[in-house]
């Protein structure tokens, strides 16, 4: 019995195959009828009977091949209905037409005449709707519209879609499975497993369907991720064929399936709502870029994706002329990075720096140079400067009153600088400052331990203490012992 | 005194001088009409050549793909596999088992180096704790590693595809298990080109006693241009071989010297067109800055003394600690990829310096205090952020022991795997205090978040700005990449 089965649905596979040659012959066959109405083209006309006769063999292949795939019982009754027998009506008119134009060959007479030419339209008709519906089998009903111009939808009548995927307003509020299940098995589950196509015997467009599961049972176990077969298929190497989304088709991403993981693991509800299921930390940053895409990401992240105004090349390349190294930060973005060396005339590069691009400069590095207060003063100007290196230069405390407007600043290294506890109260303002390296300065450990208890989310390094361990004197037993 | 002629302007003086016009037409009859032909057939040196062949100054222009989370990376080879039930990867269930036959189900279809027959399971031959404020567990062998381990990302699930040495070892490096690929130093630099005009953009150093069983091939420029392959420096004598000027030759000689050179390759280069002739031209360049750059970096002996303290450090020796040390001086100067090898990891269990309970622990004491003042160190320079750091070996080892040659050794070994092993990696742009992907209860296959080495090299990639699928270069016919065909971007490594 599987067996055959399985043969079958092999031929049947060839359907999607066929089903082009009497679309192509059928199609010819009514383009060559009229046009052989013409003179020029009067040719055509005893050519005819053999596409028709084509169009028809092809026709009842194509539709016997149909009825095998049928059988696979991937796919939505209704369509399927509509798309059965608008074939075979087809293939019926086909041969249907085939031998009338025989009949008018043989004898014309008009009413042989007006017979072929109505089976003729009506088998036309049969063709366009049998090719629409197995269309919409295949790519789903929305297929054809989906891209659409919105305008020409409003037009139309028809449901507008946003772009994009909806944010979510009240996140405590929002019920798990419609507004954050639901919208991923949406876009990236459905298109095969739907009101009219389910492969597998899986639909998974509503709440009944996904209960139901598909051919091997359910698809997963409320309380059990790992023991779900949906996630386990997710899981599987994109080559193996029973992973899922299959190969070729867009992947969900590693927050979609942690989503869908903590849903099921939480007990697959379909009407908790977010603020009702436990979610542990991980789970919780996913939910918030629910609701605003950035809110994992810190203002320098956001600042550096938002990109910045083009700096003019005509400078860019004279900086390089006198090799000075100003740099692009990336390909995609219009951000510079610049990196000063000892031999450069550090403060007045910067001056210039400050006047040409300050905008664009968000990585500094004047490391090892003779870097002076009247540079820094320069620096205080870029303002969307985020990582700036002064490390082992001739600065001082009062330089660093000039970077206090710096909003964006995230990393500064200052090791190896004379600047004191004095120079560190002019960084008290940065709201977004995360690194300061103060390793071989002035700073002392209580103005550190001052400055983070004002409220500064820095994480400030004063250097290492040497501490080294015998490791060897380390006693080692033969099995492991838990401590 | 008459001014001293370059042997290049010497050379063509006499050729200039033995030419006559007669010589000319007798000699051009043939030339001159090829040459005609050549033009109008539209023969010129194809565009291509000069791109792959920039000079040394171009590179430093080139720029990534999307903002780079780290700017240099630091590669400490573990050259032989440490063993990652000894060092990381915790399993108490394997010491159940300890001395009984290994299953037949581990056996089936499995190819080792050296196991034969049925082995016996050996347990941990460590103790293990858990270590930070991340409570990641590492074994007793690497205590000054565990003061660090809140900084460090550990992956627990690496597999590869090759279980010999060598093979392994290019995989890793080079993307691909035979010989000929340019490796991940080389991609690196030739993409991103080096910060320092004075020094190579990729450095190797080796320790442990050995260069790695792959050769040199694991630092070479494949079918890069040459300029991108790895220089290897040593810790002990002249830094690189012939860098000091032989005796009798002052600086202004061997100036004179070099620019002849280059200005008879300049003209082989402007007859020939191949672009090998300017990598040839800019090492010159290179070689003769680095007689004054590489000495001055590479001798560790101005460092303070707490420094040698902290890395365990010995001037004018040959030691991963030396190397370690000349790495954060490197990465200090800006060269792009700092490759460290370090040889000795293999611990079959057939000597004892080759065993689990006493020669990984005497081999990892020294390694274990110089990785360690390594990353603390460029913290508190604060290059860590913009330098990746990565640690491991090309594979894993068996939770079997070892039984070569079918008997049982008095030592404690293990046998090469690829299933699962660890590689750590700090800075750089990757979470602190972060274990990705999980063993099963012996260690023996990843269960979780598995990462193939082709996945490693893309997100080492990733994290220096590069998109491992459009970084390509033509070679023999095709695009090739370091991640061959395949290759995945690990984002839950990112901070």
């Amino acid at each position: 019995m599987e067996q055959s089965s399985d043969i079958i649905i092999f031929f049947g596979r060839f359907h999607p195959l066929f089903l082009h040659l009497p679309i192509g012959f059928l199609a010819l066959g009514f383009l060559m009828e009229f046009m052989s109405r013409r003179e020029k083209f009067s040719y055509l006309k005893p050519a005819i009977g053999f596409v028709l006769g084509l169009g028809a063999l092809s026709a009842l292949l194509t539709a016997i091949l149909g009825l095998m795939l049928a059988q696979a019982g991937d796919y939505g009754e209704e369509l399927l209905f509509i798309h059965q027998w608008s074939g075979i009506l087809l293939v019926l008119f086909a041969f249907g037409t085939w031998w009338l134009y025989g009949q008018k060959e043989k004898k014309a007479s008009l009413k042989i005449n007006r017979a072929y030419l109505g089976s003729f339209s009506l088998m036309m008709v049969f063709l366009a709707v049998a090719g629409h519906y197995g269309g919409s089998l295949t790519h789903g009903a929305n297929y054809l519209t989906q891209y659409l111009p919105n305008g020409i939808k409003q037009l139309a009548g028809m449901p507008v879609e946003e772009k994009g995927p909806k944010l979510i307003e009240n996140l405590d509020e929002a019920v798990v499975y419609t507004d954050i299940i639901h919208p991923i098995m949406e876009i990236r589950c459905n298109s095969c497993h739907n009101a009219s196509k389910k492969k597998g015997d899986l639909q998974m467009h509503t709440r009944e369907a996904l209960l139901k599961g598909g051919e091997n049972g359910p698809i997963f176990l409320a309380g059990n991720a790992t023991e779900s077969e949906m996630i386990k298929r997710i899981h599987l190497d994109p080559n193996h064929d029973d992973h899922m989304p299959p190969k070729g088709k867009s992947q969900l991403t590693d927050e979609q399936v942690l989503l869908l993981e903590w849903w099921i693991n939480e007990g697959a509800p379909f009407d908790k709502k977010v603020a009702e299921l436990k979610a542990d930390q991980e789970v919780q940053s996913v939910l918030l870029t629910l609701a605003d895409p950035n809110a994992n990401k810190s203002a320098v992240e956001i600042l550096l994706a938002e990109g910045t105004t083009a700096p003019d090349q005509e400078k860019l390349r004279a900086y390089a002329e006198k090799g000075i190294s100003v740099k692009a930060l990336s390909n995609d973005s219009n951000w510079l990075q610049v990196t000063l060396y000892k031999k450069d005339s550090v403060d007045q590069v910067l001056e210039k720096l400050a006047v040409d691009f300050p905008e664009q400069i968000t990585w500094l590095d004047a490391k090892d140079t003779p870097l002076t207060d009247a540079g820094l003063a320069a620096v205080g100007k870029m303002k969307n400067l985020t990582r700036l290196r002064v490390e082992k230069t001739r600065i001082s405390d009062a330089g660093l009153a000039h970077l206090a407007r710096l909003e964006y600043l995230e990393s500064l290294n200052l090791y190896g600088t004379e600047v004191s506890d004095a120079g560190l109260e002019h960084l008290a303002g940065l709201p977004n400052l995360r690194r300061l390296y103060a390793w071989e300065t002035g700073i002392s450990k209580e103005a550190v331990a001052e400055f983070i208890a004002t409220g500064g989310k820095v994480d400030i390094n004063l250097g290492y203490e040497v501490n080294v361990i015998d490791s060897l004197n380390v006693e080692v037993k033969p099995v492991a012992v838990n401590n | 005194m008459s001014k001293r002629i370059s042997l290049a302007d010497e050379q063509r003086f006499r050729y200039l001088q033995s030419k006559t016009r007669r010589h000319f037409l007798k000699q051009c009859t043939t030339g001159l009409g090829a040459l005609a032909l050549g033009g109008m057939m539209g023969c010129q040196r194809s565009p291509g050549l000069e791109a792959s062949g920039q000079k040394v100054e171009s590179l430093l222009r080139q720029v990534p793909h999307f903002a780079p989370k780290a700017k240099r990376i630091i590669y400490l080879h573990m050259a032989g596999a440490p063993s990652q039930l000894e060092l990381f990867d915790y399993k108490p269930e394997l010491a159940k088992l300890d001395g009984k036959d290994c299953p037949q189900s581990l056996l089936e279809g499995k190819k080792f180096a050296f196991i034969q027959g049925i082995p016996k399971m050996l347990g941990p031959q460590a103790v293990f704790r858990p270590r930070g404020e991340s409570g990641m567990m590492v074994s007793d062998n690497l205590p000054h590693f565990s003061t660090i381990v809140d900084d460090v990302t550990l992956i627990k699930t690496m597999h590869t595809d090759e279980f010999n040495h060598a093979p392994a070892q290019l995989l890793l490096q080079t993307g691909s298990p035979r010989l000929g690929r340019p490796s991940m130093g080389s991609w690196v630099t030739y993409g991103l080109g080096s910060e320092n005009e004075d020094l190579p953009g990729f450095m190797v150093l080796v320790s442990g006693g050995n260069t790695p069983d792959a050769g040199k091939s694991v630092w070479g420029s494949g079918f890069l241009p040459s300029v991108y392959q790895g220089v290897q420096c040593r810790s002990e004598g002249d830094p690189v071989l012939y860098v000091t000027n032989p005796s009798g030759m002052d600086g202004s000689l061997r100036k004179q010297t070099i620019d002849a050179i280059n200005r008879i390759n300049e003209k082989e280069y402007q007859e020939f067109g191949d672009p090998e002739t300017l990598t040839r031209i800019s090492q010159y360049e290179m070689a003769y800055r680095m007689q004054t750059s590489v000495p001055e970096v590479m001798d560790i002996k101005d460092e303070p003394a707490y420094i040698h303290e902290m890395y365990g450090t010995e001037p004018g020796k040959t030691s991963f600690a030396n190397n370690c040390l000349l790495a954060r001086r490197l990465i200090e100067k800006g060269v792009r990829f700092v490759q460290l090898f370090d040889w000795g990891w293999d611990m079959h269990g057939v000597a004892e310096r080759e065993s689990l309970d006493k020669g990984l622990t005497i081999k990892c004491k020294p390694v274990d205090q110089a990785m360690t003042a390594l990353v603390k160190d460029l913290k508190q320079r604060g290059l860590l952020d913009e330098t990746l750091v990565v640690w491991g070996g090309e594979f894993g080892r068996t939770p079997m022991q070892e039984n070569r040659g079918g008997r049982e050794w008095p030592y404690k070994g293990r046998d090469h795997h690829t299933e699962a092993f660890p590689i750590w990696m700090a800075g750089g742009g990757v979470k602190g205090g972060f274990t990705l992907g999980e063993t099963d209860e012996i260690g023996y296959y990843g269960i979780k978040d598995k990462v193939h080495v082709h996945d490693l090299q893309a997100s080492i990639l990733h994290l220096m700005g590069m998109d491992h699928e459009k970084f390509t270069y033509f070679a023999q016919g095709r695009d090739f990449r370091l991640t061959d065909v395949s290759g995945k971007v690990v984002h839950k490594l990112f901070a």
